[in-house]
């Protein structure tokens, strides 16, 4: 083998797999020791296993209320974040189209804030319906922690249909349009082949409503995540609360093979032949209103938090004591932000490869990487405590720096940026890089001349994507902080408790702003990068 | 230039830009320091807390770095930190704002003792009798009632007659009872009635239908918006609102002649075994349990009842004089394992 066939073989085989083997290493380990530990526990005489681990009378009928909270949030929200995907993507109006730059600043919103506003809002429409002599909304239980969940999912939901349609080719389309109605292109045509989209957001949003309870504790639903929680409180023992999560593991990780079996089947081809639309899709009256209703919910979502805020962060305009007192967590959170962002793309490069490639070992990186999906946060915060504490990993001394709650984004955000990057891997018009082997020098320039450059969009995305998600991260955070480096997470949940509902309403809207000039600079950037030069 | 080559350096330099610029930002943003330190791992609230590590490094030049907790975990956060780090700690000193946490990580083995001499007018009952803790200035449970919602010769004077003022359970409030004081409340109760008559009455608010909230703040929040007619809580979660100008008033229950007083929750120091600096730990420990830092505490809100004489009239409660509960913290401890049990059966499902 020659020297430069070498080169090759070391860049486009090796050192991916050498990346994953050290993600495995950060990733896996901490887990495998969670695992041990627990299974040591019942080898040593832990009684309670069983029960634990088939939970039965309250414990399953709380679990089976949180499979059925799952479902209610995972069903219509998909199917909302399809009908207004439908719409951003065909509609020929700019200003709809735009609404899809809010998408990421909203998903930066913490759920709290979101529940935080609707319960405002619902209260304040109470008070008018009880002047009128009406019966009031439901201020807590089962359908209100169903619609705030889903309000606070729904950016995701959007986001993820908005990249499977448009990754569908309007040729397909309109040369279906010219042979039947649009009612018929709608539903033998598009509904088909976004199948794969639908499921991705489903088993997304099933996944994330299976295992955070935040939201619904906030509205009086007991679910087992928090069942876990209480127990766990009792004795502090990590390993009774691994068993206990057993029974969630059972439902979340076929979520998570639906997850990246639906990742895999994604219809999405080359960014070439996604051109606009000739002319709009004519929709039948239900279709037509399910759309629009669609919209008016992703703009509410929008809004409604928006609007609250603003109001509420409007007495704290006086004194911007809590600003300056902000600016280190500011600073604090940016670095972890930053640091995930940079952590997380050479892990999400080697796995989207990897997972790309026609090797047999690719399912075992879609595990791995989907792994943490599953897992409650404050798991993997214990999980990374115990390995780079005392464990296997003491010696670097990394622990107590800014590098653990940077870790524990990245395993908790990985998977988001490995579905944008493999999303836009699979639009990569393979015959240029052909061209490309053909005569390159060495991998290298292929991969820094040809490669990088077409994929820097879905770098640039995927990083500000994770940096956002890090920057609102709490639950495992809460547990990796440094001493004396609070996020801005972290403090709004601290004004919160105080009751300076001004203070966390103005540093929600900070956050909601630094997020939206991160979504509106990535929505320029992606409108500037299909710009041809001059 | 081709296509490609002119997206290679454009979007390149952007994104470098754009990353190394936010690194210089948030590197400016979040400062750096060196010298003598303390960790300090702390459940009591953020804004009550930071002034005084403020005080503390002006008046010692030792830097304090904490940790914070935040309700929304549970308050458990810390606590879960503190035993995983057990092998390798990290923390210097815990200051809690409850005992029965700080109880718990004695028995985890997870505390060293530590006699301080700034503690010796505190009185027996608030101290681990070998030194692994001490309690200081203390928080009440409380009543909050919304004065617009409710007539004051409606308001309720003990728990016994909560549900008895008339106003519906459903707009009667108390946080979950597996966590917080809400939980310390609850093993309280356990120790003062027994373990049946507690259980019954839990039961009974669960059954008449009384909501059952997130945490103390929630409670707050939704009677100081009106939500809510009342709800119990905590001393310095309730005159939060009383502060903010919110129209409740703070009732202190069972304190009339024979009654058995509410429960004091107080503050509690200790120190981490295997402290990485156990000096400053202990200077700062020493600084704490000092009577001008619980003069302090009082004269800010965050607590109410001073274990001693400060000097100080609380901000709060002028000098009205509160009862407390007479059952011992040990025996409250000793009833939570089987009350946080009871009540997970009772309230989860």
């Amino acid at each position: 083998m020659t020297g430069g066939k070498k080169r090759n073989q070391i860049l486009r085989f090796h050192l991916p797999s050498g990346i994953l083997v050290l993600y495995t290493l950060l990733a896996g380990l901490p887990l495998l020791l969670l695992s041990v530990q627990a299974f040591t526990a019942v080898a040593g005489g832990e009684t309670e296993w069983r029960t634990l681990v088939f939970p039965q009378g309250r414990r399953l009928a709380l679990l089976l209320q949180t499979l059925g909270f799952a479902f209610s949030v995972a069903i219509p929200g998909t199917l909302i974040g399809f009908a207004g995907a439908a719409t951003l993507r065909f509609t020929r109006s700019r200003r709809i189209r735009h609404l899809s730059a809010f998408l990421i600043p909203s998903a930066a919103i913490p759920p709290h804030i979101h529940a935080m506003a609707w319960s405002v809002l619902v209260f304040w429409i109470n008070g008018l319906l009880k002047r009128s002599g009406l019966p009031p909304l439901q201020d807590q239980g089962f359908i209100i922690s169903v619609w705030v969940q889903m309000m606070a999912l729904l950016p995701f939901a959007f986001g993820i249909m908005l990249l499977t349609l448009s990754g569908i080719s309007n040729d397909l389309l309109e040369a279906s349009r010219v042979t039947a109605p649009d009612r018929r292109t709608i539903l033998r045509i598009l509904f088909p082949i976004a199948l794969p989209g639908l499921s991705t957001s489903f088993s997304f949003l099933f996944l994330v409503s299976l295992l955070d309870y935040s939201v619904p504790s906030l509205f009086q639903l007991n679910l087992y995540t928090l069942g876990i929680f209480s127990e766990y409180s009792i004795r502090y023992d990590a390993s009774h609360a691994f068993l206990m999560s057993v029974p969630l593991l059972f439902l979340s990780l076929p979520a998570a093979w639906l997850l990246q079996r639906s990742l895999r089947r994604l219809p999405l081809i080359p960014s070439g032949s996604g051109r606009e639309a000739r002319w709009p899709l004519r929709l039948p009256f239900w279709m037509h209103g399910l759309s629009c209703l669609s919209v008016l919910l992703l703009l509410l979502q929008l809004l409604v938090p928006l609007a609250v805020l603003a109001v509420q962060s409007l007495p704290a305009l006086s004194s911007m004591d809590w600003l300056t007192d902000s600016l280190p967590d500011m600073g604090i959170s940016l670095l972890i932000g930053v640091g995930t962002a940079f952590l997380t793309l050479p892990f999400a490069h080697a796995a989207a490869l990897s997972i790309d490639s026609r090797r047999h070992n690719r399912h075992a990186w879609w595990w791995l990487v989907m792994l943490p999906l599953a897992l409650p946060a404050p798991l993997i915060g214990i999980a990374l405590i115990h390995t780079w504490n005392a464990g296997a990993f003491s010696w670097t001394s990394l622990y107590n720096t800014l590098f653990m709650p940077i870790l524990a984004c990245t395993l908790r955000f990985l998977p988001f940026a490995v579905f944008l990057l493999l999303s836009f891997l699979k639009r990569v018009d393979r015959n240029l890089i052909g061209a490309a082997l053909i005569l390159q020098k060495n991998s290298l320039h292929t991969l820094f001349r040809i490669f990088l450059p077409m994929l820097s969009g879905a770098y640039l995305g995927a990083g500000l994507l994770v940096a956002v998600l890090a920057i609102g991260e709490l639950g495992a955070t809460l547990l990796l902080t440094p001493p004396g480096a609070g996020t801005l997470t972290l403090k709004i949940y601290n004004y919160l408790h105080y009751g300076s509902s001004e203070a966390v309403s103005g540093l929600c809207l900070l956050l909601y702003l630094i997020a939206l000039g991160i979504g509106l600079f990535l929505q320029k950037t992606a409108t500037s990068n299909n710009r041809r030069p001059a | 230039m081709s296509r490609l080559a002119w997206r290679s350096n454009i979007l390149f330099n952007r994104f470098l830009l754009f990353f190394l610029s936010m690194l210089l930002l948030a590197t400016v943003l979040s400062g750096c320091g060196t010298g003598k330190s303390v960790v300090v791992y702390t459940a009591v609230d953020q804004v009550y807390s930071e002034q005084l590590f403020t005080q503390f490094t002006q008046e010692t030049g030792i830097r304090v770095l904490p940790v914070f907790d935040v309700e929304a975990a549970k308050t458990t956060g810390l606590i879960n930190r503190i035993i995983a780090e057990k092998e390798n700690p990290q923390a210097d000193v815990f200051w809690s704002n409850e005992f029965i946490q700080t109880i718990l990580l004695q028995e985890k083995g997870v505390l060293a003792p530590y006699v301080s001499a700034s503690a010796k007018d505190i009185p027996q009952a608030f101290k681990e009798e070998k030194g692994y803790w001490t309690g200081f200035g203390g928080r009440a449970r409380v009543l909050i009632i919304n004065r617009d919602k409710l007539s004051r010769d409606k308001y309720p004077t003990s728990l016994l007659n909560l549900l008895d003022s008339g106003v519906s359970p459903d707009q009667i409030g108390i946080a979950l009872p597996m966590f917080g004081t809400t939980a310390t409340h609850a093993a309280a109760l356990y120790a003062q009635w027994g373990p049946e008559a507690a259980l019954s009455w839990h039961g009974t608010l669960k059954e008449k239908g009384v909501r059952v909230l997130d945490g103390n703040s929630v409670v707050r929040d939704l009677v100081a918006s009106g939500e809510l007619i009342m709800g119990l809580t905590d001393t310095d979660d309730a005159y939060g609102a009383v502060n903010n100008g919110a129209p409740v008033d703070v009732v202190y229950l069972d304190q009339e002649e024979g009654g058995m007083g509410t429960l004091i929750n107080p503050n509690t120091a200790a120190l981490i075994a295997g402290a990485p600096h156990p000096e400053t730990a202990r200077l700062f420990i020493d600084w704490l349990l000092k009577p001008s830092t619980e003069a302090a505490l009082l004269k800010v809100g965050f607590i109410d009842l001073p274990c001693r004489d400060v000097g100080v009239q609380s901000l709060n409660l002028g000098d009205t004089v509160v009862k407390g509960m007479s059952v011992n913290l040990a025996a409250i401890y000793a009833n939570l394992e089987v009350s946080r049990t009871d009540m997970t059966e009772l309230f989860m499902k």
